[in-house]
């Protein structure tokens, strides 16, 4: 006996220092430190979620930021689901390089329909000096992404764990539409055989 | 470092005391008790002492982790699995050295790192300067001295270079601040130009007023005169010169955001504007006239205080410290504030241009000629700066602006690199880990600042009291992985080593490589964070230490090491540093740059080994105390006896210890990747959760091993495909 489960691939990509792997951390453990360090290589976390009514695996991939990692995208870009850019709105040049990630990832990964390749944008660190240190408005980071074929934009805050869900939320539902129909079988936990004791006949009370 | 100090000696003490106590050979009574002793109890206490004699000394050990502190409110996955009280100790250390300082028990200092690291950590930075070749085997105690003194100085040179291009280096403050892009420069010129014009208009209305001189270039609407009217307009200038900017919504915004600001940050944005002015000012003037700064301050001093007029318009304008600073004077805070310019405060002096800089400061000098008609020293300023703004402004320099965003890189990493350590509270550490890296960065411009070299940099801090020290050592380690972190976006040097580690395991271990190649792993780019950090990541910060120094004892080749210690240093893109660098006499000056020789020549080294030579030295290593040495470490012997020409590194090729250890940590969990691996994901978490149970030493063994198996295939391949059985090897 075995249940079906729907794997979804989620790369997140952006300059660096943005916080891409505080958001993958405040996501799936909800904690927020200040003490993660620069991401090297790549590195993912899963968490379950609940897209209507169905239950999904989501796995996050958590890339290093410097350009000169770049190259090293294609070994774990491939079989995404969905490409989550994260800038930071408090530094231009986060923003203007999303042009270039978003280009790289179609590249390396080169899906199938590259036109509909589900894209989120997150302007992270909203919350830092209570906004006043921020450059790139909201509506021009909401024109950029219009201008890309209407790709969901957020405004988050890792730290304060701000939108995170609901963008998280919506990364899950835009790769499940474009899901690959990959599927992983995972053995149920009830084994038919009984040779696993099942905890709810230990606790009977 | 000096409680490292006070650690050491107290464990160095307790070392000898241990020796002393289990080490004589009557472990117990006086010299009168020993006479009554039967010859046989005797003998046997003496073999029994001789037995304790020739035991490795066991010393009080020091606990790794604790001789590095981390922070109480950090949880700290690694701890140290290192358990050794046999590697080198402070004691031993010492007695390698000869009266003069030469290191002649050479062979036994490795021997001993190489079986438990190095125990005592104080000692730990002057071996690895030794380990890594930054003085040569042969070198005395006072040339060594003289060398690191030389070389201090130079390190002070290229920080202060640095500094000149960018405050925030050695200022013992860690700058995250992005430099501005080129819109961002843009909008500002166009806002200083904006501010300049209106001030001119203002003052000349002001001047009109007063005196009966025209304004010969109408400003735009300049409504009433007055101080009020420049307060006012001062404020507004932001504002109006956004509407003007006519055009990207960010940039409008941008602007009404900065404008909400809290005070602090809107006289910043001020400031540097006025700072900026200023500075054209001089620098224009500079070289239109042939006078100094001071005196021209004094000018202006003297001129502005005759013009009563100019100087309450100018009050008005700014305050006083803008105005100051607006009569070209770089203040200390003046200075800092021109980061965001991408003004090179290389402009003051021209003595100081960059080698490859192209300056265009000399186009403003026509049009300092013409700048007449008005009679204010003030506003002629202002004219010239207004219209030369450009010319001036675009002093720039491609090598800076690259290395300006490096900064910014460096200082995010810099944040968030071995935070948890108690070291790294004290702001001014941070500062250090930033300045050695920041100048790294400048003067190797190809490989610049990469991710990773701050995990690299940063133990080095950590263990050397000088910053230059700690330095020079880097520079030394980035020789042997340089390598790894060059690279731009379409390919990273690391990448070809990866290569290498995908050759190393095809040929010992196939089955494995042909199943990682199956899920799409085969370019190994999972163990690239490994290679790069060189285990910094994988394993506790004290075993990370043991790691990279046993891995160096067994790479060592004193030739090898030898000749990286002579070698000339020469930095690209230094001003010329006076002669006076080199108090041996030893620094020259090619025409690159300024270059420090390593002080042995060969000659010297020629005399040492006669010297050497005269010792009885077979006496000497009989008693294991040293004399002659092969200087060779076991991954080197292995190297040499393999074939490999010994002393020299095959740089494109697939030596590398570190490429074997990863290769091992693969190798050694052999059956659980064919087991239960089954995706480039599951490799990942795999690697990642091995990794944290990495032990250093059977990692070394482990690596040793395939090094040898490798070289034996290959042999045997050779072999083979000469005999025409086997088709030759291939290497990827």
């Amino acid at each position: 006996m075995s249940r079906k489960r729907t794997l979804l691939k989620v790369i997140i990509l952006g300059d660096s220092g943005v916080g891409k792997t505080s958001l993958m951390n405040q996501y799936v453990n909800k904690k927020f430190s200040n003490q993660y360090k620069a991401t090297i290589g790549a590195d993912f976390l899963t968490k379950e979620v609940q897209v209507d009514d169905k239950l999904v695996t989501m796995q996050i991939w958590d890339t290093a930021g410097q350009e000169r990692f770049q190259s090293l995208g294609v070994a774990f870009y491939r079989g995404a689901d969905c490409c989550v850019l994260v800038y930071d709105v408090n530094v231009n040049k986060t923003f203007d390089s999303l042009d270039n990630w978003r280009d790289e990832f179609l590249i390396q990964a080169s899906p199938s329909d590259p036109e509909n390749f589900p894209f989120v944008v997150l302007g992270n660190k909203v919350d830092v000096d209570m906004g006043h240190s921020r450059v790139v408005s909201e509506k021009k980071a909401k024109a950029w992404c219009a201008s890309k074929g209407n790709i969901p934009y957020f405004e988050t805050s890792a730290k304060e764990d701000l939108n995170v869900d609901n963008a998280f939320q919506c990364i899950a539902k835009n790769a499940l539409k474009n899901e690959t129909e990959e599927e992983i079988y995972l053995p149920d936990l009830v084994d038919v055989n009984g040779q696993r004791p099942q905890k709810s006949s230990a606790c009977e009370c | 470092m000096s409680t490292c100090k006070q650690e050491g000696d107290e464990a160095a003490d307790g070392e000898t005391s241990a020796t002393t106590h289990a080490g004589s050979s009557p472990p117990k009574g006086g010299p009168k008790k020993r006479r009554k002793l039967p010859l046989l109890v005797a003998m046997s206490r003496w073999i029994k002492g001789c037995g304790q004699v020739f035991k490795p000394d066991k010393g009080k050990r020091e606990d790794p982790d604790s001789a590095y502190p981390v922070r109480r409110d950090v949880e700290v996955r690694n701890v140290t699995r290192f358990k050794s009280s046999r590697g080198l100790r402070e004691k031993s250390w010492r007695e390698a050295f000869d009266s003069e300082g030469h290191l002649f028990a050479l062979d036994r200092v490795l021997k001993k790192i190489q079986r438990g690291g190095i125990v005592s950590s104080c000692i730990r930075g002057e071996v690895w300067e030794f380990l890594l070749g930054c003085y040569a085997t042969d070198s005395t105690a006072e040339e060594r001295q003289r060398i690191r003194l030389q070389r201090r100085e130079m390190y002070q040179k290229m920080k202060d270079f640095c500094a000149s291009m960018d405050e925030s280096v050695g200022s013992g403050e860690v700058s995250t601040s992005p430099p501005k892009t080129e819109e961002e420069l843009a909008e500002e010129r166009r806002i200083i130009a904006e501010n300049v014009k209106k001030m001119i208009a203002e003052a000349r209305s002001v001047n009109a007023a007063s005196s009966s001189g025209t304004p010969s270039k109408a400003g735009d609407g300049v409504g009433e005169a007055g101080e009020r009217a420049f307060c006012t307009r001062m404020r507004q200038v932001k504002p109006v010169v956004s509407d003007m900017s006519g055009g990207s919504d960010g940039g409008s915004d941008e602007e009404g955001d900065e404008d909400e600001d809290d005070d602090e940050a809107d006289d910043d944005a001020v400031d540097i504007k006025i700072v900026d002015k200023g500075r054209g000012t001089v620098a224009l003037l500079e070289r239109s006239l042939p006078i100094s700064k001071q005196s021209l301050e004094i000018e202006h001093n003297s001129e502005s205080e005759a013009d009563d007029d100019d100087d309450e318009v100018l009050a008005a304008v700014g305050g006083e410290e803008e105005k100051h600073a607006m009569r070209g004077e770089s203040t200390p805070n003046g200075v800092v504030s021109n980061r965001g310019l991408g003004l090179l405060p290389a402009c003051r002096n021209p003595t100081s241009a960059i080698s490859n800089g192209s300056h265009k400061v000399d186009s403003g000098k026509e049009e300092n000629k013409c700048a007449v008609g008005s009679s204010e020293e003030e506003i002629q300023g202002q004219v010239k700066t207004e219209k030369v703004k450009e010319p001036v402004d675009v002093v720039k320099d491609e090598r800076v602006e690259k290395w300006r965003w490096m900064l910014h890189q460096i200082g995010l990493d810099v944040l968030r690199t071995d935070r948890y350590l108690q070291f790294y509270e004290d702001k001014r550490n941070l500062a250090r880990l930033w300045d050695t890296l920041a100048v790294y960065a400048w003067v190797d411009p190809e490989c610049g600042y990469c991710q990773g070299m701050s995990d690299l940099m940063s133990p080095l801090v950590v263990l050397f009291k000088d910053e230059a020290d700690a330095f020079w050592c880097f520079e030394r380690l980035m020789r042997r992985v340089r390598e790894n972190f060059t690279g731009n976006s379409s390919s990273l040097g690391a990448q070809r080593k990866l290569e290498h580690i995908a050759a190393i395991l095809s040929v010992v271990d196939a089955e494995l490589h042909n199943h990682l190649a199956s899920l799409g792993a085969g370019t190994y780019t999972f163990a690239v964070r490994v290679l790069m950090t060189m285990f910094r990541r994988e394993l506790s910060f004290a075993d990370s230490l043991y790691m990279w120094e046993i891995m160096w004892a067994m790479e060592y080749n004193f030739k090898v090491s030898d000749e990286i210690a002579r070698t000339e240093i020469s930095v690209p893109g230094l001003p010329d540093i006076p002669a006076s660098c080199g108090k041996g006499g030893k620094a020259t000056n090619s025409g690159q740059g300024p270059t420090l020789r390593r002080s042995d020549t060969e000659v010297r080294r020629q005399e040492f080994l006669v010297r050497r030579k005269k010792k009885n030295v077979h006496i000497w290593r009989q008693w294991g105390l040293g004399g002659d040495y092969e200087g060779l470490g076991k991954y080197e012997k292995a190297r040499v006896k393999a074939g490999q020409p010994s002393g020299k590194r095959s740089r494109d090729g697939d030596d590398d210890l570190s490429l074997f250890c990863v290769a091992a940590v693969l190798h050694s969990n052999r059956e659980r990747i064919l087991r239960h691996v089954h995706g480039m994901d599951e490799i990942v978490e795999f690697f990642n959760e091995v990794s944290g149970k990495l032990v250093v030493r059977s990692v070394l063994k482990e690596a040793l091993i395939l090094y040898k198996d490798y070289k034996r295939h290959q042999r045997h391949h050779r072999k083979s495909s000469r005999s025409g059985l086997i088709p030759p090897l291939k290497k990827e």
